[in-house]
């Protein structure tokens, strides 16, 4: 499992990322991965774990417990076939906001950003969540990209160096989308077909690599 | 009786440990963790790809 080293991995640096994880989100999914790490920060999220034998839910609470900042995308709710939305990331939210709300003095420095497909959409359905950081990503993976960025620029502390701009982050994820698809091609391997693991690697690598070039 | 116990291989002790880098004024930390062989290739595809560009300044 690629996580950070435990000695390292502290909750100001960890962001919880509260999303779908089906084939149709997956790019928006890894353009906020990209971002997180580019940003200095770790990306945590239900993908990271692997005892099966644990309760879902409290997998959940101890990832949210372990990360100040949290990413709750909202918006594949929506009601499907059978007539009912998919509660999972509300509920993920509720859980988060309850930390901090209600938890341990630690977690009161706890950030939500919320972030749904289209502006105002959730005003109606879940009024309770205004005055919180909500932003809207279009279903674009640079949207994505610049919520992300300036949401974690917005609540650095004021002595952390500035974190790039959204532009030279999108244009990082293009030319390190199009360099680890022209590595995989020769091996006939579909980038979108990494698992999560190998896809953390190959950002940290990639971003490693133009670090010694830079 | 107690048998002696072997030392431990130094080699695992030894094992290269990753660096934090800094890329674009940002510190980057490193991922622990078993990197699977793709992982590994792409490691390995990158860092030949950046001494080619090292090599060739003109490219980067």
């Amino acid at each position: 499992m690629a996580t950070p080293a435990r000695s390292r991995i502290t909750p100001a640096k960890s962001v919880f990322i509260n999303c779908p994880f089906d084939e149709g989100f997956k790019p928006l999914l890894r353009a906020m991965v990209f971002t997180i790490i580019a940003s200095g920060y770790f990306p945590r999220c239900a993908l990271d774990a692997t005892d099966g034998a644990e309760v879902r839910v409290g997998k959940i609470a101890a990832l949210i417990g372990a990360c100040d900042w949290g990413i709750h995308d909202l918006s594949r709710v929506e009601v499907d076939a059978g007539g009912l939305p998919r509660f999972n990331m509300p509920m993920e939210l509720g859980l988060h906001l309850g930390a901090r709300l209600l938890g341990e003095p630690r977690h009161r420095r706890k950030r939500a950003l919320i972030l749904d497909a289209r502006p105002h959409r959730y005003d109606a359905a879940l009024s309770d969540i205004s005055g919180q950081d909500i932003e809207s990503h279009n279903n674009e993976p640079d949207r994505a990209i610049a919520c992300v960025r300036n949401w974690l620029s917005e609540h650095r502390p004021h002595n952390a160096a500035p974190l790039p701009g959204a532009g030279a982050m999108q244009d990082d994820y293009r030319l390190f989308q199009a360099e680890i698809g022209a590595l995989l091609a020769p091996r006939r391997l579909d980038p979108s077909r990494l698992t999560h693991n190998d896809f953390l690697f190959a950002v940290r690598d990639w971003i490693a690599t133009r670090a010694a070039i830079a | 009786m107690a048998t002696p116990v072997k030392k431990m291989d130094s080699a695992r002790r030894s094992a290269p440990t990753e660096r934090v880098v800094v890329y674009r004024g940002i510190k980057i930390a490193p991922m622990i963790g078993k990197r699977s062989k793709i992982a590994e290739a792409i490691r390995d595809g990158l860092k030949i790809n950046s001494e080619k560009l090292r090599g060739d300044p003109g490219k980067v």
